[in-house]
């Protein structure tokens, strides 16, 4: 093993570790509420940067991956009272589903064609839900939580626990892809798709794997969310704010290295938790917007492009 | 010294090719064969259906009728990436670099994805057969520097890098040497001529004749999508419709 994939595994572990040790320590609920929503945005936007940074293909529909994960953990405890790996499995197939077919039909669109395809995507996506009786259709539905199992003594310490685990999926899968091939290639096609493919790289391939593997992970990531709060509706769980905050939080982040999503979501997570609980819920998208106007003028790379060469695309680690 | 006879068994043949953009005709029923290592030149007024020409060959556009044939597999349908795999290499009228890469990664993008990656099974074989390719080209220098600073005679020879990358039998050069110094497009040729020594086939086209002269083992003339000289370089250029054309008498 390379130095630092030793480095890596070594750091993930002791993320781990912290975080199983918070759960068995601290009594106060509330840092896990918290804490939840901001590995939740690790995984959404270290996922989305595999499609929307190593590829350049933005993807506005971030909030569409995200609600088929939830609505597949609701349909999933709805019909067969499934427990929640299953509903997280199967939420990752349902979206690389989804991935695949996005794929297939938006791909051969570039630009901002795309990401108006994918905004789409989610409305339509979003409509038949809410028509939908099943599920709840427009008005929601409740969700009961199953009794936690040992050794955790509440249900959302358990969910934080099992989203950190996400966090870990998804970095080691994108970190993986960067260092890869795979991942040169995407840059490849990212810079230049036409000299890319006359360099041998077989763009519409890769282009769907990277939509297929992202859209895995932002299902995945989402699927949890049901059980979180207990409570699932069309509008809360196809909210276009989670595309435009991770969307946000990869790009002030940087996109041309996996840890620049999880410094941008970390940083914006972060905030957002502390003005939703000093100020008001409100403040979060305008904070969201004050700050990516900042770094769009500021640090147009990200916070890695802050600190050289390291970080850059194409660089290993 | 001259063969202006196509061999037997080319390597690319050209069949019947057509294309055109709406009501307009950019290649009209082409037909040409082009033999192993062969170095051909491309000459044409502007706009006379060389890149068309270039980009059907290499899969960026299909033709509307006819067929290209490489190495006796009709690869007509076959997308870029395909044709790249199967021998076909380019190089861009305007550079076309993967920017955000360094000289270096542009090559490895080629090692990759295309060449010989059961002989450059690691990584570590893979950037050494790409050094020794920057070194051949005289690029060793800038191999860890971003294309984004490259001179316009570097970004020239860092194209034809990556395209030799890919382990091509036919290599095409889409005015390499545009914009070039005499100097630094003497450097250009002779790599190209060296290139020609190793079974590499290589179509150039151009519009310095004295490198088409000094280069082509034959050249075509293009004009209105139509061939209308075909032959050793002397012949051509002393036919009267290629005279007219660039001349315009």
């Amino acid at each position: 093993m390379q130095r630092s994939s030793i480095v890596f595994w070594t750091g993930a572990l002791l993320f781990l570790a912290v975080v199983f040790a918070m759960t068995q320590l601290l009594r106060n609920e509330y840092p896990f509420f918290a804490g939840y929503v901001i590995l939740q945005f690790v995984v959404l936007s270290v996922a989305w940067t595999i499609l929307g940074g190593y590829a350049g293909y933005v993807n506005f529909g971030t909030n569409a991956f995200f609600g088929v994960g939830v609505y597949t953990a609701v349909l999933l405890v709805q019909a067969y009272k499934a427990p929640l790996g299953v509903q997280i499995a199967a939420a990752a197939v349902v979206g690389s589903l989804l991935g695949l077919g996005v794929g297939l039909l938006t791909l051969r669109m570039r630009g901002i064609f795309f990401s108006i395809a994918t905004i789409a995507l989610a409305i339509v996506i979003e409509t038949t839900v809410t028509n939908w009786r099943f599920v709840g259709g427009a008005a929601g539905i409740q969700l009961q939580r199953p009794p936690v199992t040992a050794p955790f003594d509440s249900y959302v310490k358990m969910l934080f626990f099992v989203q950190a685990l996400l966090v870990v999926l998804a970095v080691a899968i994108t970190r993986f892809i960067q260092n890869s091939r795979i991942g040169r290639g995407l840059h490849a096609l990212r810079d230049d798709e036409l000299a890319a493919e006359c360099t041998g790289v077989p763009t519409l391939r890769l282009k769907l794997l990277a939509c297929v593997i992202s859209g895995a992970l932002i299902s995945a990531g989402g699927a949890p969310a049901a059980m979180y709060v207990q409570y699932a509706n069309p509008d809360s769980a196809f909210n276009l704010n989670y595309s435009v905050s991770v969307l946000a939080m990869s790009l002030i982040g940087g996109t041309s290295h996996w840890i620049g999503p999880i410094l941008g979501a970390v940083l914006l997570g972060t905030t957002q938790q502390f003005l939703t609980v000093t100020i008001s819920s409100e403040i979060n998208v305008l904070v969201l917007g004050v700050m990516l106007v900042v770094f769009v003028v500021a640090a147009p790379k990200g916070i890695i492009g802050l600190f050289g060469k390291s970080f850059r695309s194409g660089g290993r680690a | 010294m001259t063969t202006p006879a196509a061999p037997r068994e080319p390597l690319l043949r050209i069949e019947a090719l057509t294309k055109n953009f709406g009501g307009f005709i950019a290649l009209d029923n082409i037909n040409v064969d082009i033999a192993k290592g062969e170095r051909f030149g491309l000459i044409g007024p502007n706009g006379s259906g060389k890149t068309t020409l270039v980009n059907c060959i290499s899969g960026a556009l299909r033709p509307n009728k006819g067929n290209v044939v490489f190495a006796g597999a009709d690869i007509t349908l076959l997308p870029p990436n395909r044709r790249s795999h199967r021998g076909i290499a380019r190089s861009f009228q305007i550079p076309r670099p993967f920017r955000s890469m360094t000289v270096l990664e542009n090559l490895m993008v080629a090692l990759d994805f295309a060449g010989n990656r059961e002989l450059l099974e690691t990584e570590a074989h893979r950037r050494d057969a790409a050094m020794s390719i920057l070194s051949r080209i005289g690029l060793t220098t800038r191999a860890t520097v971003p294309t984004a600073v490259l001179t316009q005679v570097e970004l020239r020879k860092m194209e034809l890098a990556r395209a030799l990358a890919t382990g091509p039998k036919l290599l095409i050069s889409d005015e390499a040497m545009a914009g070039l110094s005499t100097s630094e497009v003497d450097e250009v040729l002779d790599l190209l001529m060296s290139l020609g020594g190793e079974d590499i086939a290589i179509i150039m086209i151009e519009h310095i004749m004295q490198a088409v002269m000094r280069f082509s083992q034959r050249v075509m003339c293009l004009d209105a999508g139509r061939i209308i000289a075909i032959g050793a370089p002397s012949e051509v250029m002393a036919n009267a419709r290629v005279q007219e054309a660039y001349l315009g008498t």
